[in-house]
């Protein structure tokens, strides 16, 4: 009995060789090379992914030599010739007249190499401007490595600094432009085996795989950096924008890990990212567990202000403002939060946190239109002052808004103040000073708020048409009678009133302040000794019983 | 025909090669190298000045040209903190001969003056432009086409 053993039938050990007829047979795209660099053998599949002609290429550099750039010819050639082919490494190549293709080898006997060439679905995987991957991909990516175990991997999420007001300033062309320079610069500061990914915007991701040690996360996020804030050329306007990075790893254990683990990478390095942000960009952040809570308690902040809002625990209060025959003029409307649990809370604690998540809009709107209500209630000879934050003056929207709150009043608009600091009106003078002039012009007053805390620039004084200048407390308060800043009081006092601007001096305490101040040609005053903020009930009751604006201090200055 | 309007860029960065001389001259050996065949092929001319650890560089060219080449510097890891000084439109080059001029300062003199006008480029001196610029021009106009010597790095590095 003959028993016909397969191994028997081929020979031992199997040269690469032999396998390549069977290619010609094969569906996958299979490229079969020497590590000299000569094509041996490509199955049909991989020679139509890659491009080839019916004659096959003789070398790699025939098949890749034109590689567009993002992945350019050289990195392509340099994987294929490299070394070794650690198990997951891979990269995209899209050869001339190829399609987007993802190259992955490994040794064959003899030198020979094999290359699997898979084809990438280019339109979801590969960024339309940048040309490199996109989020798709990069997270595909993610899954993988941690599916496969054992490596460290580290994900950096990188994010523009200033790209708005690039593109902003220059135009969606030249910010086009500006994105793919910042993809290729990206490239040029990692491994040719990093994943390079633009997840939108100007937002860009970087993978690392296989991370061992932290320098080379530093070194890396600092080579980032370092690349982007190095100025840009675009059509002979230099181009300066910044980069901070947050970033997170993870080092991936075989069995232990699962498919939201790429999920919490992502949002850890978010949270990292929001840090860096914070610090005022140009750097990096590592993700830390102590993020997540920091989060967590915004995020409850948040709920907190969203929750005020609809539950209508924030409330008016008015601190009048007296002209110096102690006439009542205006009330100034500051915004309170009663807290179920915490009590009552000054603005300061709470008007950034709403700023951040985006809630002065709608909590300005409210301010608006209940202190216009308020007002409306009181005599004819009485306004009120509004605070408008940077976000407000440079909205568009924002006259249209005023608008409504006056019509929904009935306040006349001559009594209606708005007041806004010097610096939102830096932040964007155009959008506020249109905004600035649609209002004026139908009686709307404005003042310059905290005048002397900022630039104090007095050019701006005359650059824009203001009703009335707020020299800050820090001029007048208590150490308010240095020569210098007396002077500086009746620098802006006198140039006011060459301006056609009424001056009015915040926090007054005491009488003497009253008559040094007079004396420095203020017109107006407001302060704790004037009159303390009230809620608007007992505002209410007190101008009723003045109908007639009956002065509140007398001529010397002390309160009656 | 008319010819291209012609851009000039000025920037001052800092050496991140690390080494010792030997290796500092090799590297700014290829640098000169390729500088001097890329520049060549695509119309650009220009200098570069090496001293005390930091370099400035003048670029002069058709803008596009300029834009590719300043774009390849800028994603050179073999220096830092990149600063430019200059950038705009030029009625005519500044070294029409030259696709890549070198100066290394090479007596005391120069070096002195050309380590306070880093200086004050690195610190934001707007004067400070203008010594560097004058400095590099009279530099390599003054040593006329000469090479690279180790004397001259000796004194730089």
């Amino acid at each position: 009995m003959v028993i016909d053993s397969p191994s028997a039938q081929l020979p031992a050990p199997l040269p690469a060789l032999a396998l390549l007829s069977a290619l010609q047979e094969v569906r996958d795209g299979i490229l079969v090379y020497h590590a000299n660099q000569e094509v041996v053998r490509i199955s049909p599949q991989a020679a139509r992914l890659l491009g080839a002609g019916p004659e096959i290429p003789r070398r790699l550099e025939d098949l890749f030599g034109g590689c567009a750039e993002a992945d350019g010819a050289k990195e392509v050639l340099a994987y294929l010739n490299s070394e070794r082919a650690p198990e997951a490494e891979r990269i995209l190549a899209l050869p001339p007249g190829g399609q987007v293709v993802r190259l992955h080898w490994r040794e064959l006997d003899g030198d020979y190499r094999i290359a699997f060439v898979d084809p990438v679905d280019s339109a979801q995987d590969r960024d339309f401007l940048t040309n490199i991957a996109t989020r798709r991909s990069f997270e595909s990516q993610l899954k993988g490595i941690l599916a496969a175990g054992g490596r460290s991997v580290a994900v950096l999420l990188v994010d523009l600094d200033r790209f708005k007001a690039v593109n902003d300033e220059l135009g969606h062309a030249m910010g086009d432009t500006l994105l793919k320079r910042v993809a290729e610069r990206m490239r040029s500061a990692v491994r040719t085996t990093d994943v390079v990914a633009r997840f939108g915007g100007d937002e860009f991701a970087i993978l690392l795989d296989g991370v061992e040690d932290a320098s080379v996360l530093s070194g890396t996020a600092s080579r980032v950096i370092d690349r982007l804030r190095r100025p840009f050329l675009i059509e002979g306007r230099l181009i300066s924008v910044g980069a901070s990075i947050g970033i997170a790893t993870a080092l991936s254990n075989a069995g232990g890990s699962n498919a939201s683990d790429s999920h919490v990478i992502l949002q850890s390095a978010d949270l990292a990212l929001y840090e860096s942000k914070s610090a005022g960009g140009n750097c990096f952040r590592l993700y830390d567990p102590r993020m997540r809570a920091e989060a967590e308690a915004r995020r409850n902040g948040e709920l907190d202000l969203r929750r005020a809002l609809a539950a209508r625990q924030f409330e008016l209060h008015f601190q009048p403002q007296v002209d110096l025959e102690g006439r009542l003029r205006w009330f100034e409307a500051l915004i309170r939060w009663r807290h179920p649990e915490r009590g009552l809370i000054p603005p300061l604690d709470f008007l950034p946190l709403a700023e951040r998540f985006g809630l002065m809009g709608s909590i300005g709107e409210w301010v608006l239109r209940t202190a216009c209500q308020e007002a409306a209630q009181w005599p004819s000879a009485i306004g009120v002052a509004v605070n408008a934050t940077t976000a407000q003056i440079t909205d568009p929207q924002f006259p249209a808004i005023v608008r409504r709150a006056l019509k929904l009043s009935g306040l006349a608009p001559s009594r209606l103040e708005i007041e806004v600091t010097e610096g939102s009106l830096m932040a964007n003078p155009e959008a506020g000073r249109a905004n600035l002039e649609e209002l004026q012009a139908i009686g709307v007053q404005f003042a310059i708020d905290d005048f002397g805390t900022g630039y104090a620039s007095l050019s701006q004084l005359v650059g824009l048409p203001f009703d009335k200048v707020k020299i800050d407390r820090c001029l007048s308060g208590s150490e308010g009678d240095s020569p210098k800043k007396r002077a500086l009081i009746r620098a802006i006092t006198e140039l006011s009133k060459q301006l056609g601007m009424a001056s009015l001096v915040e926090g007054v305490e005491n009488a003497e302040q009253i008559e040094r101040l007079m004396q420095d040609g203020c017109e107006m005053l407001q302060g704790y000794y004037i009159g303390r903020p009230a809620p608007a009930e007992e505002v209410r009751r007190f101008v009723h019983d003045l109908e007639e604006a009956a002065p509140i201090f007398d001529e010397k200055g002390s309160a009656a | 025909m008319i010819p291209p309007q012609l851009y000039r860029i000025v920037y001052c960065s800092r050496n991140a090669i690390t080494g010792g001389p030997a290796q500092i001259e090799e590297e700014l050996e290829h640098i000169l190298d390729s500088a001097r065949r890329n520049n060549s092929r695509r119309g650009i001319t220009g200098a570069l000045l090496y001293n005390g650890g930091s370099f400035a560089q003048i670029l002069e060219g058709p803008l596009d040209k300029l834009e590719l080449v300043f774009e390849a510097i800028q994603s050179d890891e073999r220096h830092e903190d990149v600063n430019v000084i200059e950038n705009g439109p030029i009625a005519a080059r500044m070294f029409p001969n030259w696709s890549m001029a070198f100066a290394a300062s090479r007596c005391p003199a120069d070096t002195a003056q050309v380590t306070e006008a880093f200086h004050s480029v690195f610190s934001g001196s707007i004067h400070g432009t203008n010594q560097l610029l004058n400095l590099l021009n009279q530099l390599v106009v003054e040593e006329g086409a000469w090479a690279l010597t180790e004397d001259a790095l000796e004194q730089s590095v």
